[in-house]
């Protein structure tokens, strides 16, 4: 690129009024991390500040060939009748396998049959790829252990890779959004000198004597970040959600789910006994006529009007990058006095110029939204879930929250790791190191995502979404896909049945603000190869064709510029 | 839509090899299908007829299931339905808070500073109360040598390990903890999760399901009771602690189950030490039962693991019974040993079965490396026993508060002796109600803050207990007091509870 380009895009970057550099080496906190952690920044044009794009529609449905999805179901059922057959046959050659499926002496089979099939025929296949150990920060690059796969056992897997060095990946596997997982640096300065003052754990729940000061601070920092009322933190992102919806509605109580709903929310929601209706994701369409016919039928039998109606969705789906269309679901509370409860697990931190979530995105008012919920595994490096919303609701679950009552108090130093990094996005401390963070993690999550789409890749979610799903379909693309890219060094999450449905099996790029330019570089060029080897650039465009597959190598010098187009969608 | 092919095709298969299943088992079957091949010799186009038929009715079934609801539907009409819709007034999504409600949040203690021996309450006049509330008996959480581990291991590891275990969220810190609470505990395989709150509610579901049959102890914690309502399966509560009224149970059950095909998993389920209680079972004869009913045991070691037992190895190694007897040990790591996540010890098939379908091990990001990587540390001193003697005074201790405040005659202490866990309820409390019984808890609560006792109620919420709450109060006895520092606690307890009720 030119000089006076380079310059115009710096000029334009400080007119933004920001005070922010473009170099690791003026922030404190990042200046002392190693290139293993963070990368520096190649040039101020890889920065973008998110603004708000229509909500696209996903579109995934539409970008598939239909012979794909013949494909895929012939070769589950191949893999179906394979299992079966090998099932027939150690059921009368290998009595050791059969040992935990048969009636023992009187004893009923721990597994059954029908329900461990998947998992033992099909799982089991991919077992050493699910289960690769990690160390050191998952921060830029992340250290993965290779495990071998066992051929024809039941549920072992090898033991022994400890021997084998660990191999050093381009980490796009973690949720480590904008990069706060560090070992050094303020974060992991705070949380050092915390574990020194309050000990490593807190020492009981939060209603019996675990509750430090430091979670009290750190509740209202919270509360002020995400715009509510009070907040309140747990130890763990999934109890949050599993306990918490009982608080909210009972049996009287409708709660309409979003059909791609997180496990914790449907286990939440259960455990309310709320009646629970599911619509389609993201159909608000749908959810409209759902609604109008629940407010007008009231409750089955007893025909009396509902006490409430929740409606329970994400912000972010974690495995789809899609994003709620909050505008809409804020129409209905006002229109007609439904309840939102809004999980922001993804969102919070990575979207949103500000990071302050979904909210923060669409420019609505976090007032407009009755309960919010988000976790702390994700952007801020640290560990435990949160609620959000009025006093009165903290209060109550203060004192009548399973997990706050019941279960272990979050623990001081991952509660201080919060605090810093919150403090960081925010600009409380290190100003500029979050917005550079923010911006940096925009960029990347477009760069990747626009490069993916332009190669032909099925590449499905919102445009600033930093989970960047591309689908496989085929079964047997899971595993030559993450052995190859783990041979490029690329770490890459697998993701398939139970988390989707068993057609739909994808790869997921978590993109983080640690990532540099040129390793996306790297991973478009790989993928590029992998693409073309295993037939995986497939997609269908808009107009029913297939889209043009454009070679990296021609777009290469000008992606970065597209992406900087915010009417990019 | 795409997804139909396979969904049938698994369907089908499922159906057809249940209906067969099913259909060889009816008593009189095998005259059915002697009657159809009879039949269809004599006339094959009666045969098809009746199949029709069988067609039509399965299909009327099905279809009058489906609707179920909708038929149920009123017709409406737009403009009805419009003003149904300005009519519908919904409740707030919290209602005001109760008095009671009011009262609890008031009892609930914020700790200024660290949580010690001596902690400072905010809001409270005592400058400094002792901390009668640390699930740590041992303050492992200030233990400097831990607190160095820890500080080690952030600087490797930095703080969150930033991803579910499937999805390289599983570091080698996690592996080794693993590895050494199966060790320790001398099982094949051990699972670990990242609260210990919510070990039970997933695990109990991976293996009990609709039409499997649990037998409970009534008071067992409140994570069991949530994983008993996901399973869905059959649920038998015993007496608490009550070996005859398993018995009877199991008995029960088995006759029930007799001769219906196929046999139901059971599984028995009961605590170590009990959190509402601070009770143990009679563990030899559980095992007795359940070789003898052909159960399988769900033993939750929460707080037994690290305070019972010569080395600590929980109830298990208290009764001397060999922990293969013991299909699953579930238990919180944040309670009597004081740390941090929840596990799952067993065989390999019950532990790797978990990785995939547990629902809290699978969707949820693992707990922090340095806890994972502390939790080790201290696991592998207790197998080598250095904590025995620090186990066996913590008991003694537990003695001497038992036997002072058995003295008191206002209070039914109801935890076992050397327990230090310690669980009173109050005389005056037998005949009162709910609401002021639980007045008096929190009178006795709060008087012992007055005097310089930070202590709590046994955390219960009543709306979620199947048999009620308690009322109780709770005491965790540290390690870190004298003997005779705990005898003059014991007597200011006493003073406190007489305080209260004369104050009443
Ligand atoms: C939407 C959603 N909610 C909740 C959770 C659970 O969070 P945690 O990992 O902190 O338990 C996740 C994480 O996977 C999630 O994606």
């Amino acid at each position: 690129m030119s000089v006076e380009e380079k310059e115009s895009v710096a000029s334009d970057f400080k007119e933004n009024g920001s005070k922010i550099s473009g170099s690791i080496k003026d922030y404190p906190s990042l200046a002392a991390l190693n290139h293993h952690e963070f990368a520096e920044l190649e040039s101020t044009n890889y920065l973008y500040k998110q603004q708000l794009t229509e909500p696209v529609k996903d579109r995934t449905e539409e970008l598939v060939p239909y012979y794909i999805m013949l494909e895929t179901h012939f070769l589950y059922l191949v893999l179906l009748v394979i299992g079966h057959i090998r099932d027939f046959i150690d059921s009368i050659f290998n009595q050791e396998y059969r040992a935990n499926l048969k009636e023992n002496n009187g004893y009923a089979p721990l597994l059954t049959d029908f329900d461990s099939f998947y998992t033992r025929r099909f799982k089991q296949r991919l077992q050493d790829l699910f289960a690769c150990p990690t160390t050191a920060v998952p921060g830029r690059e992340i250290k993965v252990y290779r495990r071998k796969f066992i051929p024809n056992s039941f549920f072992e897997i090898d033991e022994d890779f400890w021997d084998e060095e660990p191999v050093s990946c381009i980490n796009l596997s973690s949720y480590n959004y904008l990069g706060f997982a560090q070992s050094v640096g303020t974060c992991a300065d705070n949380a050092e000198s915390t574990v020194e003052k309050y000990g490593i754990v807190a020492g009981g729940s939060r209603f019996g004597g675990g509750c430090l000061d430091i979670q009290e601070d750190t509740e209202n920092l919270v509360a002020k970040f995400v715009g509510k009322e009070a907040a309140m933190i747990f130890s763990m992102g999934y109890g949050t959600n599993a306990m918490l919806i009982s608080n909210l509605v009972d049996k009287k109580c409708l709660v309409l789910s979003d059909q791609l709903n997180h496990a914790s929310l449907r286990t939440g929601i259960r455990l309310s006994g709320a009646v629970i209706k599911v619509f389609k994701h993201n159909d608000m369409d749908e959810l409209e006529k759902l609604i109008r016919e629940q407010i007008a039928q009231g409750q089955p039998r007893s025909r009396r009007p509902w006490d409430k109606i929740l409606i329970v969705f994400e912000g972010l789906y974690s495995m789809e990058g899609t994003m709620c269309n909050l505008p809409k679901l804020v129409e209905f509370r006002e229109r007609y006095g439904v309840y939102l409860f809004m999980d922001e697990a993804h969102s919070i931190g990575a979207m949103g110029p500000n990071g302050r979530g979904i909210c923060d995105y669409y420019k609505i008012s976090p007032s407009k939204i009755d309960c919010l919920m988000g976790t702390f595994t994700k952007s801020f490096g640290s560990v435990g879930g949160y609620i959000a919303g009025d006093q009165l609701l903290i209060d109550h679950l203060k004192v009548s929250n399973l997990c706050s009552v019941y279960a272990e108090a979050p623990a001081p130093p991952a509660l201080s790791q919060i605090a810093t990094s919150i403090k960081i996005i925010s600009g409380e401390i290190n100003p500029g190191e979050g917005e550079f963070r923010l911006r940096r993690l925009a960029f990347n999550s477009r760069y990747l995502r626009v490069g993916l789409r332009k190669m032909g890749f099925i590449v499905c979610g919102h445009i600033d979404s930093p989970v960047i799903p591309v689908f496989l379909y085929h079964p047997t693309k899971m595993p030559l896909t993450a052995h190859k890219l783990m041979e490029f060094r690329i770490a890459v999450v697998l993701v398939g049945y139970p988390a989707t449905d068993l057609a739909t099996s994808r790869i997921r790029f978590c993109m983080s603000a640690a990532l540099s330019k040129s390793d996306l570089d790297y991973v478009l060029e790989k993928m590029e190869e992998v693409g073309d080897l295993y037939r995986l650039k497939v997609a269908i465009g808009l107009d029913g064709n297939p889209a043009p597959r454009a070679r990296f190598a021609d777009f290469k010098d000008t992606l970065w510029k597209e992406v900087l187009n915010p009417k990019l969608n | 839509m795409d997804q139909l092919p396979t969904k049938v095709g698994v369907a089908v298969e499922q159906n057809l090899r249940r209906a067969l299943e099913i259909f060889k088992k009816i008593p009189g079957s095998s005259y059915i299908a002697q009657y159809i091949r009879k039949s269809h010799q004599n006339d094959p186009a009666r045969t098809l007829f009746e199949f029709l038929l069988f067609l039509f009715a399965l299909r009327y079934f099905l279809a009058s299931k489906q609707s179920y609801f909708k038929r149920d539907y009123l017709k409406l009409s737009e403009n009805e339905v419009e003003e149904l819709i300005e009519e519908w007034e919904p409740k707030p999504l919290i209602s005001s808070l109760s008095d009671e409600d009011k009262m609890l949040l008031k009892e609930v203690p914020v700790v200024e500073s660290a949580s010690n021996e001596k902690v400072v309450i905010q809001g409270s006049e005592t400058p400094e109360l002792l901390n009668l509330t640390a699930t740590d008996f041992f303050s492992r959480r200030n233990d400097k040598e831990i607190t160095e581990l820890a500080v080690e291991k952030i600087k490797y590891y930095g703080v969150g390990s930033c991803g579910p275990a499937g999805f390289y969220g599983n570091e080698d810190v996690h592996i080794r903890c693993e590895e050494s609470l199966a060790n320790f505990l001398g099982t094949q395989k051990c699972i670990l999760y990242s609260q210990g709150y919510s070990t039970a509610p997933s695990v109990i579901p991976c293996f009990a399901k609709r039409g499997d049959v649990l037998f409970v102890d009534d008071a067992v914690c409140m994570p069991i009771q949530r994983g008993i309502e996901l399973s869905r399966s059959k649920v038998y509560y015993f007496a608490h602690n009550d070996m005859k009224n398993l018995e009877d149970n199991l008995i029960k059950a088995n006759s029930l189950y007799k001769g219906r095909g196929r046999i139901p998993r059971k599984f028995i389920i009961t605590e170590g030490l009990f959190e509402y209680t601070g009770n143990s079972p009679d563990l030899v004869k559980i095992i007795e039962l359940k070789k003898k009913y052909k159960a399988r045991l769900i033993l939750d070691e929460s707080w037994s693991l690290g305070v019972l037992g010569r080395t600590g190895r929980g109830l298990a190694e208290e009764c001397g019974i060999s922990r293969s007897e013991i299909d699953a040990t579930i238990g919180s790591l944040a309670t009597g040993l004081g740390l941090y996540g929840g596990f799952c010890a067993g065989s390999s098939a019950l532990v790797e079965h978990q990785r995939i379908i547990s629902l809290a091990y699978t969707y949820s990001a693992t707990e922090p490396p340095y806890l994972a990587g502390c939790t080790s540390y201290v696991v592998d001193r207790m197998a080598k026993g250095v904590y025995s003697q620090e186990l066996h005074d913590l008991r003694e201790k537990a003695h001497h508060l038992y036997t002072e405040l058995n003295k008191c005659t206002e209070i039914d202490l109801i935890s076992r002796p050397d327990s230090p866990l310690v669980i009173f309820t109050l005389r005056s409390n037998e005949t009162a109600d709910d609401s002021s019984a639980s007045k008096a808890v929190h009178n006795v609560v709060m008087t012992a803050r007055k005097n310089g006792l930070l202590l709590t109620r046994l955390g219960q919420v009543s709306q979620w207990e199947n048999f009620g709450s308690l009322n109780a109060v709770q005491i965790l006895l540290p390690n870190s007091l004298s003997v005779e520092k705990v005898k003059e606690t014991a007597k200011k307890i006493i003073a406190c509870v007489q305080e209260a009720q004369a104050t009443n």
